[in-house]
């Protein structure tokens, strides 16, 4: 029980000291403290500045996570006396910046080393054209992933275009891997010390911040929720492995919207720990100490609190620095940037050490090597309004063959092998506003999501369906056969036949010679879908970045070309418009 | 005309708009791939019956799945007589759309199984194949026999040239 309340504006250090001060106190000397305080005798009172400093804190976000940064950021800059604004990078442009004195910058890379979408725009027109930036003290907190080639790309070129602009580097950058809070924490810290008129005092207090209006479990204390169900959703001869699970978030304050995605916090499969250890010569019953502090057997560790599968970069580089392998600093220089490429391929940390330390590791050195186990989002495939207190997820198990033998997701086969029914999963739910339905139930919508990209868009049309509303709806969904890939087939069928869903074209890629995608089907429905478009439909897609939603695109345009009978440029510039006016909505992995 | 009442499926003919039904909407909507129980009557015409896979059908509810519908179509050889470039011809149509395998009726007719709606047009009409005279049976086969007695010339005679000329010449029967 603590006495202070816990928006008090100390310190954890300066908190346990006045607590153990004033609980250590009777009345009476409190009463002369007080008053001694309120004389205002020997204390700096921070905050009492009467200009509050301005600052900018400007997001780059696809997934929601630097939006989030950027309010918790703005929230404890309000604490320490700035008069904070937040702004996205969609809504503004490099020359907005000329005017500003402090910015901060929370900035999030994708795919291959790309701005988030949201975010396109600014960061083209900053790195072409010119702006003058010489009265900016900025500085920037990068967000990626390590498992990728281009980590913090985006962040890395922004950092050093503002310089370039001539703005002030107030703190260095910060390169945030996926579990970013610490680093965070220590770069916003140094952000406000930097920024402030005058030595502040006032720390940065802690919150327990979670995505969402959930008050206990969130992101730092991820919700055990009950598998109610869990059902195959191919048919007997697909050649896919699709599942449906149902998980309850009964009791978790969680809650959700359709668009939004829910974080699982997986655990690595047996087999995947005994792969490793084996491969590092250890048993799993060394004592290893993880950052943060805890102490746990290596099997433990592995097994819950460390990424032992993906392969990237970075962790052949800490490899390298304890074996020092020719071949290794050969892949890690720039002249192995292909062959790299390559060797990454197919292959988990499991396989490299088995290449470049083949007499074993000591466990701290396996452990100094693996990430933290990050959480895997996936898009929430139902209403909170058809399924109260449930979430429901449309998940494919990922197995192929790599390099070194057969292998696995660890989330989507964590949940397809591990957690049978009863079971507890630790989840906890991830906002994402970039992918909403219309505000009026009127709204014409089309919804292309192909394989698990249909999930979403199964929360959409049950949402719209509770809400009785009338705007019409329109479904592309494609898979391999008809027969036996046709997710959810029943419920679409019952949505068509009470009118929650207007209409439904398919794609099989695998029923005939010729293989048919949802961009074929959107075409031969070209007239149509302009329509739509220009009735003031919104266009979603949901599912496979690397090609179904380039694809997509490319038909879009074309629709639009033909159908408006403009250029090519017009109907890009037509696509842009329906981004700008969050008329085209993308969640793609 | 007769007065005694007519079986059910005259209805179906008499509404159907010659043979016609609401396939077309039918063979369009592919949220099912099964036809209505009027149009699966009509289809019978076309040589085409409406089936599902039986040994799977348990599943298919919890797995979120209709039955596993599909079609047989039954392809007329006249006379009994197929050249081997219309064999590997439906060889090659069971490989593309149906399930791979051909079988041979006792009515000397080419079957294949397991052709699903959004196929059957193309599979019916024999678009991008290539064999001769044969399609589907609208009307029963023309049956003969490889070798027959010819009564009247005391010996062996093949009646299958016959039987090819008589399928050609009267319209009624192609």
């Amino acid at each position: 029980m603590s006495l202070l309340p816990e928006q008090s504006p100390f310190r954890p250090d300066q908190k346990k000291s006045l607590e153990s001060l004033l609980s250590s106190m009777d009345d009476g000397q409190r009463m002369w403290l007080g008053g001694f305080l309120s004389a205002g005798v020997g204390v700096q009172v921070s905050g009492a500045s009467t200009v509050k400093v301005p600052l900018t804190v400007l997001y780059g976000t696809e997934s929601g996570n630097s939006e989030a940064l950027a309010d918790r950021t703005v929230k404890a800059a309000k604490k320490r006396g700035f008069k904070p604004v937040m702004k996205n990078m969609s809504e503004c442009v490099p020359a907005d910046m000329e005017k500003v004195e402090n910015l901060l910058v929370v900035v999030s890379t994708w795919g291959d080393g790309d701005p988030p979408e949201s975010a396109e725009e600014f960061h083209q027109v900053l790195m072409s054209e010119k702006a003058d930036l010489s009265g900016v003290n900025y500085s920037v907190c990068a967000l990626g992933d390590t498992s990728y080639e281009q980590f913090c790309e985006t962040g890395k070129q922004i950092d050093a275009r503002l310089a370039e602009l001539g703005g002030k580097r107030v703190v260095d950058r910060v390169d945030c891997d996926v579990d970013y809070d610490e680093l965070y924490e220590g770069w916003v810290e140094k952000a406000f010390a930097a920024l402030e008129p005058q030595g502040g005092g006032v720390g940065f207090v802690d919150q327990v911040v979670s995505n969402g209006p959930s008050v206990e479990y969130g992101k730092k204390n991820p919700f055990p929720s009950e598998l109610l169900d869990k059902v195959l959703l191919n048919g007997e001869r697909s050649a896919k492995e699709t599942w449906h699970y149902e998980l309850s978030l009964e009791g978790s304050g969680m809650n959700y919207e359709p668009g939004d995605a829910l974080a699982v916090v997986a655990k690595n499969a047996p087999d995947m720990v005994e792969g490793i250890l084996g491969a590092a010569k250890l048993v799993g019953s060394e004592e290893v100490e993880l950052k943060g502090g805890h102490q746990k057997l290596l099997a433990d560790a592995l097994r819950e609190d460390l990424e032992v599968t993906s392969l990237s970069r970075s962790v052949l580089k800490k490899l390298n620095e304890v074996v020092g392998n020719d071949r290794l600093t050969r892949l890690l220089s720039d002249e192995g940037k292909e062959e790299l490429k390559d060797y990454l391929w197919g292959r988990w940390v499991v396989d490299a050490i088995g290449d470049f330390a083949p007499d074993g590791l000591e466990a701290g050195q396996l452990v100094g090597l693996l990430r933290k186990l990050p959480p895997r989002l996936y898009s929430i495939a139902s209403s909170p309004l058809a399924h109260p207190d449930e979430v429901h997820l449309t998940v494919a198990s990922v197995r192929y063959d790599g390099v070194g033998g057969a292998r696995k997701g660890v989330a989507s086969t964590y949940l397809a092998d591990l957690v049978n029914k009863g079971d507890e999963v630790s989840v906890f739910t991830h906002l994402n506003k970039g992918f909403r339905l219309p505000e009026s139930g009127d709204t014409p919508i089309l919804m292309v999501g192909p394989g698990t990209g249909v999930a979403p868009f199964r929360a959409f049309v049950e949402h719209r369906a509770e809400l009785g509303v009338s705007g019409d709806s329109w479904l592309f969904f494609g898979d391999q056969r008809y027969s036996y890939d046709f997710l959810y087939q029943l419920e679409w069928q019952d949505h068509l036949k009470s009118g929650a869903l207007s209409r439904l074209d398919v794609a099989f890629s695998r029923d005939q010679p010729e293989k048919v995608y949802v961009q074929h089907k959107m075409l031969e429905r070209s007239r149509e879908v302009y329509d739509w478009l220009e009735r003031g439909g919104y266009f979603y897609v949901c599912g496979d970045a690397s090609r179904m939603a380039h694809d997509v695109h490319e038909a879009l345009i074309q629709i639009v070309e033909k159908e408006g009978a403009v250029s090519r440029e017009e109907a890009e510039g037509y696509v842009a418009n329906l981004k700008k006016e969050k008329r085209y909505q993308r969640d793609v992995y | 005309m007769s007065e005694e009442k007519l079986a059910a499926n005259e209805g179906i003919k008499t509404r159907s708009n010659y043979l016609r039904g609401t396939l077309a909407e039918g063979l369009a909507d592919l949220s099912t791939g099964s036809l209505s129980e009027d149009d699966q009557q009509l289809l019978k015409f076309h040589g085409t019956y409406q089936q599902d896979d039986r040994d799977i059908r348990a599943g298919r509810r919890a797995n979120k799945l209709e039955k596993a519908f599909s079609f047989m179509i039954r392809i007329r050889v006249p006379g009994g007589v197929t050249t081997p470039h219309q064999w590997l011809e439906v060889d090659r149509m069971a490989d593309e759309f149906a399930n791979g395998t051909i079988k041979l009726t006792t009515r000397q007719a080419y079957q294949l199984h397991g052709v699903i709606k959004s196929n059957l047009k193309r599979t019916i009409n024999g678009d991008g194949y290539d064999c001769g005279v044969w399609r589907c049976e609208s009307e029963r086969d023309v049956l003969s026999q490889p070798i027959s007695f010819g009564v009247a010339c005391g010996g062996f005679k093949s009646v299958t040239g016959d039987f090819r000329s008589l399928d050609a010449a009267d319209p009624c029967l192609s």
